[in-house]
């Protein structure tokens, strides 16, 4: 009566291990060692590019790209799912598979965790595993859920503890809440030693591509037409953009005023506008920010209505209320007309999923990863805001990974480096064969055991 | 002809061309200009905001504006995979799968993937017998847990409506008597209830995901009425163009908005 089962006894795993955090913005990938360091970690453009003289850049080579002017991007990773995989296929072939490539490595003696969003589409996981094993035919493979793979590291040594017993390094938090506000979404994960609680799990329709197109309409209809400039318009996002503590106060130092009665900023309020000079991809590859230089403005105005074209002048914008009002969507997503609570809200969405016993656990327990979470003031907002909606008698407590872009994949790194954590994890290209894509789908899921 | 929308149940002051709306941002413009002190009512605070976006042009716009911000390109740009890099990829010789061709050729966007999603929930939901795992076993409360309530009222709430499970619900009786690493943190101590057992947990652990659409965060039960902004300076939105809908903060940014934005949803 019972299907034929592999004896795990029987798994023996090469002893290289390959990590991939897949993200729909960059692919976070390195090879496992003994002594798991972010070092090890190489951050590579998940994507196709195609800069204005027609030539396609393939990833990791973006690197070499020195004119990012009109550059447009095709990506396979879709709301943080791989959805495309001919052209994903392409980016891993020239990071992994071809002659001199940057993490070059043979799929038949290499183990491989790879890390999936939240929720993802059943067909998807299915066409990933297919490939994974039908093309590239790895000796073994894990899919797992992103966020759990930070329920690995020393998460009590992050919230100031002493650092974890060495005999502990390989066993997962026990509660952790794991927020994710990456590129195409933010999530929020309560795992449970190192298991997602799935009917838990929530997300908000906000990332950081978001935050840079709105940015850059912004941008558009106040300052130049930016809409073909995404590339250049993350940077600025990246310089400019903070989450005010007093988003009403800042609005109204930022506001300029009536023509009639013209308002002059207060000395708290300057620091408030910035000016941010753009790259002109010949002196400067990259833009920057400097201190708003009001005289400045003036003269450029001037020179604009006395002389035409001919002035090589350095092309800036003055940016104000689009510096807090951008990232404010994490906050309140309502103010472009998104139907979703903010991200301090969306946590106790997720809570509330859970039997109130584990909340206490979870709100003290808290890990930020994810780009979203370097925005200045981020930090504090959302352990404000949490603090005020959870129940009183809970402790919240709130840490950023150290780094929070290669977090994930070094958590999946610290669960590589013990090589029982990673048999039990593991499913060999074996088994697969024996076993077939649905019960495969099975054993990733939970609802099948080995 | 100006266009003149009059807002029911508000106080709003009307002009040739634009209505000011009485919104909850409370800029000074605002509270300099609206003599009617009306705004903490509550009537007066909604009114304004469930009368003015709520038309089904709006609400399109609305979804039009979103679904441009999740734009990866501006331009439908197409990018083919170079061919140079195409045949030298991986291994030529080796024999492609056919499962592996499929998904190599497969043009699906991710809306396509989640439409496939939907139709099959939607099937599963018309016959429930034929239903698979991802449909949640356990039935968990969606509401945010209150913060200013007690624990004794969330519990009742929580028993009451939310955890229909037998199992959980006993569980949880049986976790009172247990101690819990946590029970040793003197903060969290006596005042919260207790951890749910290793059974409750297991039941928990082996829920199988939500589908993508079920995942998505909830808007706020309370009905938080929208914030506007100038679409002109970004400062607060009190004026609304009759013409087409965009907001802006007083006649100088009017004036900008006319001169070169408006009627862009007529263009
Ligand atoms: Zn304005
Ligand atoms: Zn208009």
């Amino acid at each position: 009566m019972a299907p034929r089962q592999a004896k795990p006894a029987e798994r023996v795993l090469p002893n290289q291990t390959l990590i991939i955090d897949n993200g729909a913005h960059t692919m976070k990938a390195g090879f496992a060692t003994s002594e798991p360091s972010l070092e090890d970690c190489q951050v590579i453009p998940n994507c196709l590019a195609k800069d204005r003289g027609k030539h396609v850049w393939i990833g990791a080579q973006l690197e070499k790209c020195n004119d990012f002017g009109e550059i447009a991007f095709r990506r396979p990773v879709e709301k943080g799912f791989i959805v495309n995989w001919e052209a994903e296929k392409a980016i891993w072939d020239n990071t992994f598979f071809e002659q001199n490539a940057k993490l070059v490595c043979d799929p038949q003696n290499t183990n491989l965790i790879l890390t999936e969003a939240p929720n993802t589409p059943t067909p998807l996981q299915t066409n990933c595993d297919q490939v994974i094993f039908e093309e590239y035919e790895f000796a073994s493979y894990s899919r797992s859920l992103g966020p759990s793979l930070n329920a690995y590291h020393d998460i009590q040594n992050l919230f100031g503890k002493l650092p974890r017993e060495h005999h502990l390094a390989a066993l997962p938090a026990e509660c952790l809440l794991v927020i994710d506000s990456g590129y195409s979404h933010s999530t929020v994960t309560p795992l449970f030693n190192g298991r997602p609680i799935q009917q838990a799990v929530r997300r908000l329709d906000i990332g950081g591509k978001l935050l840079t197109n709105y940015l850059k309409e912004l941008i558009s209809i106040r300052h130049y037409n930016m809409s073909d400039e995404t590339y250049v318009m993350n940077e600025i996002k990246e310089a400019v953009c903070y989450v005010g503590e007093d988003f009403r106060r800042d609005l109204e130092r930022t506001w300029k005023g009536t023509s009639a009665n013209r308002k002059k900023p207060l000395p708290d309020e300057q620091d408030i506008v910035v000016d941010y000079v753009l790259p002109d991809y010949n002196a400067h590859k990259h833009g920057f920010m400097r201190a708003h230089d009001p005289s400045l403005t003036a003269k450029m105005r001037k020179m604009g209505s006395m002389s035409g074209a001919g002035d090589v002048v350095e092309d800036y914008m003055t940016l104000g209320n689009e510096r807090f009002t951008v990232p404010e969507l994490l906050f309140n997503p309502g103010d472009v007309g998104m139907k979703q609570e903010g991200l301090p809200a969306t946590v106790l969405q997720s809570l509330s999923g859970l039997p109130p016993g584990l909340w206490p656990a979870m709100l003290a327990n808290i890990l930020v990863v994810g780009g979203n979470s370097r925005i200045e003031g981020f930090m504090s907002r959302l352990k404000t805001e949490i603090r005020q909606l959870a129940p009183s008698e809970c402790v919240v407590r709130i840490a950023r990974a150290p780094d929070p872009i290669k977090s994930t994949w070094l958590g999946g790194a610290y669960l590589a480096a013990n090589p029982v954590a990673l048999k039990a994890v593991q499913v060999t290209r074996e088994e697969y064969n024996e076993n077939g894509s649905v019960w495969l789908g099975k054993v990733f899921s939970g609802a099948a055991r080995r | 002809m100006p266009h003149i929308e009059v807002l029911a149940n508000s106080t709003s002051i009307r002009a040739p061309g634009y209505t000011l709306v009485p919104d909850h941002g409370q800029g000074t413009v605002q509270a300099a200009v609206q003599p009617t002190a009306g705004r903490n009512k509550r009537g007066t605070r909604f009114a304004g905001i469930a009368g003015a976006d709520t038309t089904v042009a709006q609400q399109n716009a609305v979804l039009k504006h979103l679904a441009d911000l999740d734009r990866d390109s501006q331009r439908d740009v197409q990018i083919a995979v170079p061919s140079k890099q195409r045949d030298s990829a991986g291994k030529v010789q080796k024999k492609t799968t056919t499962n592996v061709r499929r998904i190599l050729m497969s043009q699906k966007t991710f809306a396509n993937h989640l439409a496939d999603e939907e139709a099959l929930l939607a099937l599963q939901h018309q016959h429930p017998s034929s239903a698979t795992p991802r449909v949640p076993a356990l039935r968990l409360s969606r509401s945010t847990p209150n913060a200013k309530r007690s624990w004794t009222s969330e519990e009742q709430s929580t028993h009451g409506e939310a955890l229909q499970t037998g199992a959980l619900r006993a569980g949880r009786n049986v976790s009172r008597g247990t101690r819990d690493r946590l029970d040793d943190e003197p903060l969290l101590k006596s005042q919260v209830p207790s951890a749910p057992s290793e059974e409750v947990m297991e039941a928990l652990l082996s829920g199988p995901p939500l589908s993508y659409s079920a995942a998505r965060a909830a808007p706020s039960p309370s009905g938080k009425p929208q914030r506007h902004f100038c679409e002109i300076c970004g400062y607060w939105g009190t004026i609304k163009c009759m013409k087409c809908g965009t907001r802006v903060c007083g006649l100088e940014c009017k004036g900008a908005h006319d001169d070169g934005r408006c009627l862009k949803f007529y263009a």
